[in-house]
């Protein structure tokens, strides 16, 4: 059934020491600053004022029409101030700066708990909707936009993507670990909700026995969870190739896996899930592997959204000084240079990585070919990079520049230490721009 | 805390182009032992001479024109073995140094430096001095430690080419231990075809050279070989395809000259096609050339088609629908 693609890589995974240890909460920061817009779609309307008291999971903005949800006080106390802030991953927003007092009161009405084989798929999604679970892995739209897509188009399986390929990344794995029960049970709930009949566990080679127990516990619930491992070549995480391993044949440019009956979820999309349906529990936390060569102390922690990377870090004992803090993952998470920068929904990693001690050398194409060789797309990057730097559209269209999904490979295999996706991406914003 | 803000990815591989050129000089040391070993001193002053002469004019010029020093990456260093190897041993001392000055300034740098050279600078340089001194590139000696080190050659043998001996119809005069080994008259890094093919097949371990541009090429040159053969119908076919392989410096070319990155195609498609092409015009060149080892013009007339060669792979690959498009 699985069919290998073309290219590729085989990064080094240094997994350890962060799957050994235990999933650990980190305490709430003294002051959280929550954005309003945490996802792609809009942001939500603002609806507390300075020095408002604030409960622990009280709405701080509300859903505006659209593809929008509500951004969620992570903390009880009192609104300190609200500022605009410009966050690397999703742009400008206004953000809510909310003082800890350290009581963690919770916020009001709790509603009942309810079955989920007994709810309708619009209450599901609807339930899914008032807690705003958004972008399990990266930026993406609300989950309770993404099922909604997936139930408009009918989609027949549903994949819990579990497949991790980057180095030190290994939220899911542990989640999986340590919840399997939870995690069948929210999947469950978004498998009625969408409507699909199949159900597909999709891990890389690496998992050991971890992904019995979650398959164990689906079959207690009545639908079975196959399994489909997968090479741990980077990018099989990618919904794209993950749909060509998984059916043998690619998905064209333009057209998205709901659209091929297929639908993608994560590991901590079902955690929150199965939350909505239990107790109706906000997002206010992130499943985050903190981890990086300049980390002492690697691990994935449950985050308060909000919580500045500074203090997250501290935590984590940094045994180097690092040259670089990086939001999301080392192939193609964003560099950020100020630490107060707020930990938000779509950061899945944040990585302290050390200089590598190397000499800076000037990027040159010496057309070696390895980046042709590692192109998951089968482009020829070189060509497309020499062309973005003369800034020629058109022989860039002609190299099919729109078919990269900017994985970083050719950059990371590159000997000439040519910034070829960098230039792709400078080329295709200026393009957007034009 | 200072940190640096850079594009995604945030790791690399840790090969660099320096680590890459010195795999290169390592599969390259065989050749220097053994061109010490069958002409002594002399070869390896030449060598040295290639070596330093290469990385002197590459740090003059980026000096001179202001620009990054590049030396450190040690492609000059590679540039200037390959040269060497490609003598004879009877060559002057100067010589080694005009090969250089041509391969690093004037196909080199003048095109802009590494990765943008059309042509290979090594093998550019060597039909540099081939069509330039054709009397003293086409002399010959057999192997021997006879040579004075500093002083002009006189009192050595030289011996008929397994080349020339082809291009007359002969039976070559040589062993087929002797084109293994290299103890033969020739150039000096080049004969010993077995080192050749170690060597090369350490490159290949090392993700350094494809294998479809010296399958390609080797394997055209043998093809015709084995339908024309050169030899006397009496020695046989298979003598024939191994006297055309063996013989001048073919080996050497298609395993380390014709896989240089810079100058090849990435694709396969444009690699087996830049193979093939190399292999008809080393036939062609060898046949009706006036030089007899037509190997190096045949690199050098197609070493500018790698570009369009690529365009062509890139071209077949999208009417093929290899590349999924929405837009079709």
């Amino acid at each position: 059934m699985s069919k290998r693609y073309h290219g590729g890589i085989w990064l080094g995974l240094n997994k350890r020491p962060a799957i050994d240890r235990p999933v650990d909460e980190l305490s709430a920061p003294a002051r959280v600053v929550i954005p309003l817009l945490q996802h792609r779609g809009e942001s939500a309307a603002l609806c507390v004022k300075k020095g408002d008291r604030v409960q622990m999971g009280q709405p701080l903005g509300t859903d505006v029409k659209g593809i929008s949800c509500a951004a969620h006080s992570s903390v009880s106390g009192a609104v300190y101030d609200i500022t605009e802030i410009d966050h690397p991953i999703i742009g400008k927003s206004v953000a809510v700066v909310v003082q800890n007092d350290g009581n963690d009161a919770p916020f009001g009405y709790v509603p009942p708990e309810r079955d989920a084989a007994k709810m309708s798929p619009d209450e599901i999604i609807s339930r899914i909707k008032r807690v705003s679970i958004a972008s399990a892995c990266g930026p993406d739209y609300p989950l309770w936009a993404r099922l909604r897509r997936m139930a408009d188009f009918h989609i027949r399986t549903l994949v819990l993507n579990a497949v991790e390929t980057e180095p030190y990344i290994c939220n899911a794995q542990k989640l999986i670990e340590e919840d399997p029960e939870q995690i069948a049970s929210g999947f469950y709930a978004m498998m009625k909700a969408t409507g699909c009949v199949d159900a597909l566990l999709a891990v890389s080679d690496d998992y050991g026995t971890e992904t019995d127990d979650i398959r164990k516990a689906a079959s207690l619930m009545g639908y079975e969870l196959r399994l489909l491992r997968v090479p741990q070549k980077y990018p099989s995480g990618h919904e794209k190739f993950l749909f060509r391993v998984m059916t043998g044949e690619a998905l064209r440019d333009g057209i998205s896996p709901e659209e091929m009956e297929t639908g993608f979820v994560y590991a901590e999309d079902c955690l929150g899930v199965y939350m909505a349906i239990r107790n109706g529990t906000p997002q206010i936390t992130k499943v985050v592997t903190v981890a990086g060569s300049a980390v002492g102390n690697p691990q994935v922690f449950e985050i308060r959204i909000g919580t500045s990377i500074h203090d997250v870090l501290e935590r984590c004992s940094l045994s180097f000084e690092p040259e670089r803090v990086v939001l999301g993952s080392a192939m193609r998470g964003t560099a950020v240079d100020d630490l107060h920068t707020p930990v938000i929904k779509p950061v899945y990693a944040l990585l302290a990585l050390k200089s590598d001690g190397k000499r800076r050398q000037p990027a040159r194409c010496i057309n070696c070919g390895k980046c042709a060789k590692v192109c998951p797309q089968g482009l020829f990057p070189n060509f497309i990079a020499l062309n973005a730097v003369n800034a020629d559209f058109g022989a860039c269209h002609e190299l099919h520049i729109e078919n990269c999904i900017e994985c970083g490979s050719c950059s990371y295999i590159c000997p000439g230490r040519m910034p070829i996706v960098e230039l792709i991406k400078n080329m295709k914003k200026a393009r957007v721009e034009e | 805390m200072r940190l640096v803000v850079g594009a995604s990815p945030h790791i690399h591989h840790e090969e660099n182009i320096t680590i890459m050129m010195g795999d290169m000089l390592v599969a390259l040391i065989p050749m220097v032992v053994m061109a010490g070993v069958y002409y002594g001193m002399r070869a390896l002053l030449l060598i040295a001479i290639s070596m330093v002469s290469s990385l002197a004019f590459e740090y003059v010029y980026t000096r001179i024109y202001g620009k990054i020093a590049t030396i450190g990456d040690l492609s000059a260093v590679v540039t200037g073995v390959i040269i060497a190897c490609n003598l004879p041993a009877t060559v002057p001392l100067w010589f080694p140094v005009a090969g250089a000055f041509f391969a690093i300034i004037i196909v080199k740098q003048l095109f802009g430096g590494i990765g943008r050279n059309v042509f290979n600078p090594a093998l550019a340089a060597i039909v540099f001095l081939t069509v330039t001194w054709p009397g003293i590139m086409s002399v010959f000696p057999l192997p021997s430690k006879a040579l004075s080190i500093f002083g002009s050659q006189e009192g050595y043998t030289t011996n008929e080419t397994v080349l020339s001996s082809l291009r007359q119809g002969l039976l070559p005069n040589v062993s087929y231990g002797e084109l293994f080994w290299g103890s033969r008259a020739g150039c000096m890094g080049t004969c010993a075809a077995l080192v050749i093919l170690i060597a090369a097949l350490y490159l290949f371990y090392r993700r350094l050279i494809n294998w479809q541009i010296p399958v390609a090429f080797l394997g055209t040159v043998a093809l015709f070989a084995c339908i024309f053969p050169r030899t006397p119908a009496s020695a046989g076919r298979p003598a024939a395809v191994l006297y055309e392989l063996l013989s001048g410096s073919l080996l050497f070319i298609a395993l380390f000259m014709a896989t240089d990155p810079a100058t090849g195609p990435i694709s396969a498609f444009g690699r087996l096609a830049y193979g093939v092409l190399c292999g008809l015009l080393t036939v062609l060149i060898r046949r009706l050339g006036v030089f007899p080892e037509g190997a190096y013009f045949a690199l050098l007339l197609v070493n500018p088609f790698s570009m369009p060669l690529d365009r062509l792979a890139w071209k077949l690959k999208v009417k093929k629908g290899e590349l999924l498009d929405e837009r079709k």
